[in-house]
């Protein structure tokens, strides 16, 4: 019963964080010169007086700040995210339909990190203080100070311009009309660079708080006790693998949002179609209402994955509302 | 355990040697580079990209801007921006996490969610926000990269403070009728500075990554040179000259590694026990 109490403590700590988001979206445009319509109309390469006048009567600029705030709100609330000039679109649906690319490009980079990240970590782990735990602790500490879009302008020249193996651009080959099977490869195919580039830092970033952990427990009591009766070291690790897990099962759901942030700037080095790419034509077009869209929607993102991981969280972990 | 050289030198052994020295490359760059290069690196001397190794050891970039004077430049703002944007967000998340720590109840609960809500939303894109509508100057830089850099600092003073509270040298203080502002900066901080210091070396690395990455994406002082904006700029010329984008991104990366590796040496002298 109590779990349930936890868990809608974590969903109302959600609903307030998007509040707050858009809040601070809203005061943020309050803070220039300038009321938001100038700064909108301006950022968006001039637009006529009267556009300003409706846009003006639009938003009631003539209200004091809390009803401007909570106008502002119940248009979040209903994801009216005003419109885009360059694109002519409404920005909701240009940041939903820009959605779809950086889900896969997110998803398969972070199944990819966790497999890998994790396995390493136990790696180092069980072979503590030997030559396999030295190597992965020194590439751990070289890949997590790699920035990573350089990484991927690198293997752009390694891996499209000298050997021609890979594409470096965009998520599919939008001239050669694949269907189906062909068209899935396809986009496998263009996903290699980008998410391989995206993986390497939380790779390392996983391994090491992996190896920490796994670490931790192999010195308590019950992982002693296993190796004490004589269980074979397979069993062992598993043992302390499945407590040492959770704690970087953790980490990786406060990662989520910073793992969003590196997206944006592997997508603009590769044009893949999402937000990233969107955000960053967004910044040269001048185009505020874009980039705020994006904001919230993947505010929006983290926390409902945020809140996903605490629900398959405390369904695993019965200890969770103690620890609260 | 006090910090000093040798000890440092001790525990550290050689990952923190190379550390301390490649950082002292990089520090004595950013210091020299500018006699050395007094010009200023916007400044067009010489053809168009020039490979490394003819009259400009390092080659030219995409408008024959020396990238040798680019790069000590770069190297000032980086370790500029890493440096004081960590101290920045190092004495908001110290101020914050102090009083939630200190005062509990309703003011903690308050303060903690603010932090959790900075520290759930994507950051970058935060980043990436504020200085679209603000002129990307280095000083708004600094403050973004602090805004989006303190929760961490906030959530370890926190932890800090509520253990120390139940101290007796806390409650000692309390009881001779010290006011709270000495109780929190004179008695109670003075005895967390070990971990804030370590996050703290290690949040100028970070710092410096986010840096380059808003510069790659443009959101730089346009008046200050620095390596993500080269990265940024070498980025069309990659087919033809890999070396404009390379050399910086060499830069940031060796820099980033120097840091971390003293962070964790400094981590090590000053947590023995979590030595692993």
């Amino acid at each position: 019963m109590s779990q349930v109490f936890w868990f809608l403590r974590r969903l109302l700590v959600a609903v307030t964080t998007v509040f707050v988001v858009a809040a601070v979206n809203f005061l943020l445009l309050q803070l220039p010169e300038g009321d938001a319509v100038d700064v909108l109309a301006s950022e968006s390469g001039g637009a006529s007086p009267e556009y300003v006048e409706q846009m003006k009567e639009r938003f009631g600029l003539n209200e004091p700040l809390h009803i401007r705030l909570a106008m502002y709100l119940s248009r979040v609330a209903v994801l009216d995210f005003g419109h885009s000039f360059r694109y002519s679109a409404d920005v909701a649906d240009l940041v939903f339909s820009r959605l779809g690319p950086t889900l896969i490009l997110m998803s398969a980079a972070l199944i990819l990190s966790v497999i890998i990240g994790v396995g390493l970590g136990i790696l180092a782990g069980v072979k503590v203080n030997r030559l396999a735990d030295t190597i992965i602790s020194f590439a751990v500490v070289v890949g997590a100070a790699v920035p990573a879009f350089w990484l991927g302008l690198m293997l752009v020249v390694i891996f499209t311009i000298n050997l021609g193996w890979l594409p470096s651009s965009g998520m599919e080959t939008v001239a050669a009309f694949y269907t189906g099977y062909d068209r899935v490869t396809d986009v496998i195919y263009h996903m290699v660079l980008p998410v391989a580039t995206l993986s390497v830092y939380y790779i390392a970033l996983y391994a090491r708080l992996m190896r920490a952990s796994y670490l931790e427990q192999a010195g308590m009591d019950f992982a002693v006790t296993a190796v004490a009766k004589g269980l074979p070291n397979r069993r062992v690790v598993s043992h302390i693998t499945r407590t040492a897990i959770l704690p970087v099962m953790t980490m990786i759901g406060i990662q989520l949002g910073a793992m969003f942030g590196g997206s944006v700037v592997i997508e603009a080095v590769f044009g893949w179609p999402g937000l990233g790419t969107l955000i960053y034509e967004a910044i040269h077009a001048r185009e505020l209402n874009v980039v705020m869209g994006v904001f919230l929607i993947s505010s929006i993102l983290v926390v409902v994955a945020n809140l996903f991981v605490d629900l398959v969280y405390s369904l695993v972990d019965p200890r969770i509302e103690v620890s609260k | 355990m006090k910090l000093t050289a040798t000890r440092l030198l001790r525990v550290g052994g050689p990952p923190l040697v190379f550390g301390t020295t490649l950082l002292c490359v990089v520090v004595a760059m950013a210091l020299i580079g500018p006699i050395v290069y007094p010009g200023s690196p916007f400044s067009i001397v010489g053809d168009p990209l020039l490979p490394p190794g003819s009259s400009f050891p390092l080659g030219t970039d995409i408008l024959g801007r020396d990238i040798a004077a680019g790069l000590v430049h770069g190297a000032r703002a980086s370790l500029f921006v890493g440096v004081v944007a960590t101290l920045v967000a190092v004495i908001i998340g110290t101020c914050i996490g102090a009083v939630a720590g200190y005062a509990g109840g309703y003011t903690d609960a308050l303060l903690m969610r603010l932090t959790e809500v900075f520290q759930t939303i994507p950051a970058f894109v935060f980043a990436i926000l504020i200085l679209a509508i603000f002129t990307p100057t280095i000083s708004n830089v600094v403050i973004t990269i602090a805004i989006i850099s303190w929760p961490p600092v906030a959530r370890l003073v926190r932890a800090e403070f509520l253990s120390l509270k139940q101290r007796e040298f806390v409650l000692a203080a309390t009881g001779l009728g010290f006011n709270r502002l000495h109780i929190i900066f004179r008695e109670m901080l003075p005895n967390c500075l070990s971990p804030i210091i370590v996050m703290g070396s290690l949040m100028v690395a970070t710092a410096i990554l986010i840096e380059s990455g808003l510069s790659f994406l443009g959101l730089s002082d346009p008046n200050v040179m620095s390596w993500g904006y080269m990265i940024g700029a070498g980025r069309s010329v990659l087919r033809s000259a890999w070396w404009v984008c390379t050399i910086p991104g060499i830069a940031v990366a060796l820099s980033v590694l120097a840091i971390n590796l003293l962070g964790q040496g400094i981590n090590d002298v000053l947590n023995p026990r979590l030595r692993t």
